[in-house]
Order: structure tokens, then sequence, then C-alpha cells
């Protein structure tokens, strides 16, 4: 992490938007680039701005926050990666977020150390998921996921078998670490599997891969799990 | 006067039982009283009386009363006209008992509920012999003779094919028709004593029988009308009561949501801020910052019980029917403007928005308050005068926020000629909000209410709603419902 991050802050509220852009320019290696107050704003300066993460709040009048996550991500894998940021932890929010391409999730009360750990992991391309998070998450597949074919999705042809295992290990929640112990790699060699398995499959991070591969039905969550 | 054993037997709610017993007991000593004068005065007739005897005679007069006890009302009301029939064309004579047994009879029928499967306790008819007894007599009186079992073997087979015929899908309508003519039994029966009272036979009981029983039925039938015309009623009730309560809940669920919301709302602003404090502010001594993360932490323990709370809300709501997992801010008064232009493209009819007095920024919960109004105002109007044309008024105040929409409509219990019907009921069931959610969000805030006709037609909505929604809302929501019924 040698580069500084660049980020955009949005949210309709003037405290919240100055609030996290003064405590995010507490940190030597982030710069904030500008803030938005809604989700248009958002959309316009992240073209302008070219930041590498984006705060976003759900919430927003005209352009919601999850719209403007999906016009944001639509674009190329490289883009500004987007974090959300909400008062309410509603399910709804959390799906839809992920699905339009979030890379995180967090409420606004978040302390502003964990703030600055988790713009840095999701700058990294880490997923961010909080193990309530992904349980609710893997809890939402299971209820509206059929399970898949026995075979090998198609999705995922262009996988290694090792691509395919180490892909299966990422979506149950496991770190590069757990992933090396595991299979006993270095953490290097996982850090390779993961950034191979994110180029093939054209995904921006651990976070976007966990639902591909709940949802190309590689990992078939278990019923009732949460 | 009243003997102990009759008083009990009453107290012990053997009282029809007890009825029908003495009833028997009246027709039994007639009949052999009369059968006694009859044979000793050789009065017509009484050739036939001499070649039967008594006991046939004494067991008529039982089977023209017994029934009623034992046998359902249309199988009573077959026995029991039979035995009077037979009595009269044969003997010509019929027992007072006997006659006031097939009154008795031709009225149950009438007014017993339609022949649902025997189970069903609404079969317990008036004089509270029940389908049981019916089911029983078999074993039971055997002193019902043939008439008696022929009678129950009728009521049986009715109660059979009925019940068959109720399981038949779409089988309703012909099982209703069952009905209808089983109820009209004691009209149909009066036939036979009519005949005889035309061919001059049994004197003043055949005439009366053949007169009273259609009466006793009709007035059966009258009675079970309106009967089941009040269980209909009351069931009607019932089920409007129940969704006004489920709304009133929903909608209380939705209001409480929403101002929890915004309650949430402010405490996450209060932790960003104490965050923001503790980090940014230059120069801050290590005792300070620990008393921001401290404020931080109370917030973060505060927002943890509101989002529990507003689970529970949200599930009620959820429960009517309410929106929720909104994506955009709560309204306020700077989005009412978008309100009505949406309302006025909507409608196709001129809505205005005034506003009045110095602009300034309400409490969020009473801007919202004050937006929910002036949405549930517009949708009643558009509702009940489809093509009215509506003034929004906004008038500021430094005390309080003033709003009036009125309608120029044909206001409450307009004529139905004009467009829409005009009615404004207290919570419209089908909307789900209507003045009842008006209501409930003005309470909420502390501020006063009135609906009702304008004065020179039309509908008008009226709310005040103060600036300091905390000053009013020490005076308790009381007061403030005595408050709301006061027109401004």
């Amino acid at each position: 992490m040698s580069e500084e991050i660049g980020i955009v802050v949005a949210d309709d509220h003037e405290v919240v938007r100055a609030g996290f852009a003064a405590l995010l320019d507490t940190q030597p290696d982030f710069t904030v680039l500008g803030t938005a107050a809604d989700g248009a704003e958002a959309v316009a300066a992240c073209r302008e701005l070219r930041p590498d993460v984006v705060l976003m709040d759900v919430r927003m009048p005209g352009t919601d926050g999850i719209e403007a996550t999906r016009q944001i991500t639509a674009g190329d894998a490289a883009g500004p990666k987007v974090l959300m940021l909400t008062t309410f932890d509603l399910d709804e929010y959390v799906f839809d977020a992920l699905r339009a391409g979030a890379s995180g999730f967090l409420l606004k009360d978040v302390t502003a150390e964990r703030l600055f750990e988790a713009v840095r992991v999701v700058a990294a391309g880490e997923a961010l998921l909080a193990p309530a998070v992904t349980r609710r998450l893997i809890r939402e597949f299971a209820r509206t996921r059929r399970p898949a074919s026995a075979g090998a999705p198609a999705a995922l042809a262009a996988l290694t078998p090792r691509e395919t295992e180490v892909l299966r290990l990422v979506a149950e929640g496991l770190s590069n670490q757990e992933i090396a112990a595991r299979l006993v790699v270095t953490e290097e060699t996982v850090k390779t599997h993961v950034s191979r398995v994110l180029a093939k499959l054209g995904l921006r991070d651990r976070t976007q891969a966990v639902v591909a591969a709940y949802e190309s039905g590689l990992v078939v969550p278990a019923r009732d799990r949460g | 006067m009243v003997p102990d054993w009759l008083a009990r037997a009453v107290a012990a709610k053997r009282a029809p039982a007890v009825s029908v017993a003495l009833l028997a007991l009246a027709a039994v000593a007639q009949a052999a009283a009369q059968f006694a004068v009859a044979g000793s005065q050789h009065a017509p007739g009484g050739a036939v009386q001499a070649v039967f005897g008594p006991l046939p005679v004494c067991l008529l007069a039982l089977a023209a009363t017994v029934p009623l006890l034992f046998l359902r009302p249309a199988a009573a009301a077959i026995t029991i006209a039979a035995a009077n029939a037979l009595l009269l064309a044969g003997l010509g004579m019929a027992t007072i008992a006997g006659v006031l047994a097939q009154l008795i009879a031709a009225y149950q029928v009438g007014a017993a509920a339609e022949p649902r499967p025997a189970r069903d306790p609404r079969w317990v008819n008036k004089t509270g012999s029940t389908s049981r007894a019916s089911r029983a007599s078999g074993a039971g009186p055997t002193h019902t003779d043939g008439a008696g079992t022929a009678g129950d073997v009728v009521s049986g087979g009715v109660a059979w094919a009925g019940d068959w015929l109720w399981r038949l899908p779409g089988a309703r309508p012909v099982s209703l028709l069952a009905t209808a003519s089983v109820q009209y039994l004691g009209v149909v029966l009066a036939v036979p004593f009519l005949v005889l009272a035309l061919a001059g036979r049994g004197g003043a009981a055949a005439v009366l029988l053949a007169w009273g029983g259609p009466a006793a039925g009709c007035a059966g039938i009258a009675v079970r009308a309106r009967r089941e015309a009040r269980t209909r009623t009351a069931a009607g009730e019932a089920l409007a009561d129940t969704m006004l309560a489920h709304t009133a809940r929903g909608e209380r669920a939705r209001i409480a949501r929403e101002l929890h919301d915004v309650v949430a709302h402010h405490i996450s602003m209060v932790a960003v801020q104490a965050e923001t404090a503790r980090l940014t502010t230059p120069g801050l001594p290590a005792a300070g910052a620990h008393r921001f993360a401290e404020i931080g932490d109370t917030a973060r323990a505060g927002l943890t019980e509101m989002r529990r709370l507003l689970g529970v809300l949200r599930e009620d709501a959820e429960d009517a029917g309410a929106i929720v997992a909104d994506r955009h801010p709560l309204p306020g008064l700077p989005q009412l403007t978008g309100l009505v232009d949406a309302a006025r493209d909507a409608a196709g009819a001129g809505i205005r928005l005034i506003v009045s007095g110095p602009v300034t920024e309400f409490d969020p919960g009473v801007e919202l308050a004050a937006y929910r109004i002036v949405q549930e105002a517009l949708t009643n109007a558009r509702r009940h005068a489809p093509s009215a044309a509506v003034d929004v008024e906004l008038r500021y105040a430094n005390d309080a926020l003033r709003l009036r929409v009125r309608d120029n409509g044909p206001g409450p219990g307009g004529s139905p000629q004009t467009p829409g019907n005009g009615s404004y009921p207290p919570a419209d069931l089908a909307g789900g909000h209507g003045l009842l959610g008006m209501r409930e969000r003005t309470l909420a805030v502390g501020g006063t209410l009135w609906t009702g006709p304008a004065p020179g037609g039309g509908f008008l909505v009226e709310a005040v709603l103060p600036a300091k929604p905390e000053v009013a809302g020490l005076r308790g929501p009381s007061a403030a419902s005595s408050r709301a019924e006061a027109a401004p």
C-alpha cells in the first residue's frame, strides 16, 4: 500500500459528509478527492475524480446509493470500489448493494479505526463482510437460490481445479491465511490464485467473488445455518 | 303454588321436556276422556272407536305431541300432522294438546336453521330438542310407533341428503333449495286439514290447523330471517372492526417506524460527530478524546437498541403491507412541491400549493408529519372527489405550522351525481390510512387536526403542528386528543 487511496464521500447530510471527510483526511495514506450530496453527484464525481473507494450512503434523494453503485461499477472492473455506509443494516440493503456491485457494507456509527481499516481492505480488493453479514448473505442465497447442478458450473469452466477450490474456500468466508493452511501452500500462492480467479471471471474483488460463487452454484449454502 | 319438582326442572333448563310431557299427558287424558264420553253417548265415530279400542287412540294422542321433544322439527311436524290427521279423519277428534303441538312444530320448522351437517350446534331448535335425540329415537321412545319411525326415517333421509349434497362442489344452491322447501313444510302440512275442514270433518280443530299451521310456519320463517340478518350484521361489523383495528395497528407501526427512523438518524449523527471530534480536534487532551469516545460508545449502544426496536416495528408494518426498506430519505416540507406536482399530474385536476409566512426549517418529525398529512389528504381527495380542484395551504408561523387541504368536491355525503361518492369514512378500508392516519400523525407530534365539510362545500383537512413538539408533548396525549376535536 505504497500509493495513496483516493476517496469520494457521498451522503445527503452535510454533517455526515463533512465528518467522514475530516476523519479520513487524518490518515496519511487517504486523500478525500471530493464529496457528493446524492447518487447522481456521486456518479459524476467518480467519472471525474476517478477515486479508488467511494463511501456511499444508501438513502439519498433522487438517485439512491444502490442505483449509483450499479452505475459506478457497471464499467470496468478496475473502477472505484464502493463501500456502503448506512444507518440501518437492513437485509434488503445488504443484498441489493452486493448485487449492485458494492464491495462492503458498514454502519455509519462504526469507530474511526474500523472505518480506516475497511477502506484499506476494500481498496486492496479484499472482501469486507462482517461474519454476521456473511451469515445473512448465505441465508439469503439459501432462501432464493435453487440447488445447483452437480457438475462444475459453466461460468466457472475457465478456472483450473485448484482455482475453483480456492474460490470455494473464499466463498466459505476463509481468509488467505486460512486457505493457505487448508491447502498446505504459502499465502502468496493463495493470493496469486485469488487474483487469477478475479481476473478470469472479471470480478472486482473478493466480495463479488463470494457472490459469484453462490450465484453460480459452486457453493451450495447449508439450509438455515444462522 | 308451583310444585317443587317443576321449579327444579325449570331451573335445570328442562322446561321444554316438561312442557312436552305436560302436553302429552293432557293429550292422553283428553283422548281417554273423549273416548269414554264417546263410548257412553254413541257419538259419531263411535263404531270405529269400538273397533280400535282406547289404546291406539291414546298412542295417536302421544304421537301428536311427544315428537316435539325427540325428533328434528321437520320429522316432528310430519309425525304430529300424520297423527292429528289420523285422529281427525278416523275418529273425528283431536286433542287440544295435539293441535298446539302441531302449531309449535310448524313454527319450529320455519324457525330452524338450515340443515347443515347434524353436528352443527345451530341445529338445536327453540324447545331444546336436538338432532342427537332424533338420531337416538329408534332406541329411545318406542311408543312413537310406526308413524314416528317413518318420520324419523324421512328426517334422517333429508338430513343425510342435505349433508351429502352440501359436500358436493357447487351443490350449495341445490342444498339451499332443499332448505327452502323444508322451511315451508309447516304450510304444506296444513293441506290435509284444509281438505278435512272443507269436507266438514274435524270441526274447529281442522279449521284451526288449516289456517293456524301456515300462520305459525310463516311466523317461524320470519323469526329465522330476522335472526340470520342480525347474525350477518354482527359478522359484518366484527369484520369491519377487525379490519379497522388491523389498519390502525399497521398505520401506527408505520408512524412509529418512521419516527424511530428519524431518531436513529439523529443518533448516528451523534456517533459520527463524536468520532470526528475525537480525531480532528487540534490539541484535544487525552481526557477529552476519552470523553468523545464514550459519547460515541453511548450513541452506538443507543443505535443497537433502536435497530432492534425498528426490526419489531418493521415486522408490524410488513404485516399490514406497508412499504419497507426505503432507499430515499424520509420526506419533509422541501419535498412537498414534488408531491403536489405528482398529484396534479395523476389527477389532471387543478391542485395548488399556497405557501405563506416566513419559511423556516422545522424538526424532521414535524416536517414528516406535515408531508404525510398532505399526502393522505391528496389521496383522499382523489379517491372521493376525483376531478375536484384542491388547494394545499402551508402557513408558517413562529410557533406552529398550519396546514389546510381543501377540495371543491361534493364533500362528505355528497350527491351521487357528482364525481366520486363524496363519502369520507373515518378510516378508508380500501386505502388503509385515510383520516385515521392523519389523526395519528398529528397526535404523534402534539398537534391538532380538524376534518370535515368545508364551509361553502367540499372537504377540509386542517392541521396545526407546533414548532416545538416536546412542549406540546408535555401536555400528554390525552390533552392532544381532546384538542383534536375542536375546530381551530
